[in-house]
């Protein structure tokens, strides 16, 4: 008898015998070795105690890149083009995000926009890929309809990576990706 | 013009719900069928970690079988284990469901002591699943993933008791950005052995 099977122990499963219960304890070493190759296809980005990353910078969802001169009123066209890479806002909104994405050593990110709807108040924050609110930039503000905003996202202390950033004024709603180099 | 959602792929509500749901209930009925068919003793394993990364910590409960007896000549068992971990910060909550295939070395010189030091390795199969709500920012967020890692769990009984132990543990994970991701703090309470009552 095997190991660690007592007499009639077996009776009480449901679903194997003592034969194949001894079969199941000697396949557990093998088991050991028939793993260890697979680990080397592991993705060693994945923590388990991280959340799984919830998106990467994609230039498709990145908002526009056509913000105004930094330190100026920001200028943004009536309903800028959108660059080729980049995902156009919903009707009613024009809102772009520079430098995306940032180099190494950029102060900030402006995030500017202008409704030519009325919303009664605008909240912006940036996400990151965690899915962790790492910066309310604007929260129940008021955003009169024509003026162009400006938001700035200071960038000290920030660590590099990917990030987004979500838009909601009533019922318009967006989201561009950002990538902080 | 178009109207694009703003929630771009990869980041759906819903997504991937199913998979993780599948992977999760198979996960669950292979691990318990082996569970429910080894002769041995039961744990309950009920703890709180201090762990790497986001959340600073984690809340762990699990269940653990041991197959078969230790072996004659060496102090060595094979756990099985299947393991919940649950951690929230800040909107983002993270789950994960593990199982465990061990090899344990019970450190030798211990053995009529209530200190009980061990060494396990083993592969361990993981499903991860993560959530954020954004609240007033638009979106609820969801992602899940499945990984495979190799442990080395470094752990002790440090208090025996006839139905509750106290115990500590701490795991090593490869391949990792946090090798050594959370230290442990918990009880393992002794289920019934129910083969051993027939």
């Amino acid at each position: 008898m095997l190991p660690g099977v007592k007499n009639g122990a077996w009776r009480g499963t449901f679903f194997v015998g003592p034969n194949v219960l001894g079969r199941l304890q000697l396949l557990l070493p093998l088991l050991f070795l028939l793993v260890l190759p697979l680990l080397t296809a592991c993705d060693e980005d994945v923590t388990l105690v991280d959340p799984a990353p919830i998106f990467s910078f994609d230039p498709e969802n990145a908002w526009a890149t056509t913000c105004g001169p930094p330190g100026g009123p920001g200028k943004i066209a009536s309903q800028p083009a959108p660059t080729p890479a980049s995902v156009p806002p919903p009707p009613g909104l024009a809102i772009s995000a520079c430098p995306n994405p940032a180099p190494p050593g950029t102060p900030e990110i402006t995030i500017e926009f202008r409704l030519d709807v009325r919303v009664p108040s605008v909240n912006l924050a940036i996400v990151n890929s965690s899915g962790q609110i790492v910066q309310v930039l604007l929260m129940d503000e008021a955003a009169p309809m024509g003026s162009t905003i400006r938001a700035s996202w200071l960038l000290e202390g920030i660590t590099p990576g990917d990030y987004r950033a979500y838009f909601l004024a009533g019922s318009l709603e967006t989201s561009g990706d950002i990538q902080v180099q | 013009m178009i109207f694009r959602s703003s929630r771009p792929a990869g980041a759906t509500r819903l997504d991937p719900s199913h998979r993780l749901a599948a992977g999760f209930v198979a996960l669950v009925l292979l691990t318990g069928s082996w569970l429910a068919a080894s002769p041995a003793a039961a744990e309950v394993l009920v703890a709180g970690a201090a762990a790497r990364g986001l959340f600073g910590w984690e809340a762990i409960g699990g269940y653990e079988r041991v197959v078969g007896k230790q072996l004659k000549e060496v102090p060595v068992d094979f756990p099985l284990r299947i393991e919940g971990h649950f951690a929230t910060r800040d909107r983002v909550t993270n789950v994960v469901l593990s199982t465990y295939a061990l090899a344990r070395l019970l450190v030798p010189g211990f053995e009529k002591s209530d200190f009980n030091p061990y060494l396990a390795t083993g592969p361990g199969f993981h499903i991860q699943g993560s959530y954020s709500d954004l609240g007033a920012f638009g979106d609820v967020l969801a992602k899940g993933e499945a990984a495979l890692k190799w442990h080395v769990l470094a752990g002790a009984i440090l208090a025996r008791g006839a139905r509750v132990d106290i115990y500590t543990e701490g795991r090593y994970t490869e391949p990792s950005p946090y090798h050594f991701d959370y230290i442990a703090l918990g009880v393992r309470v002794h289920a019934a052995d129910l083969s051993r009552q027939r």
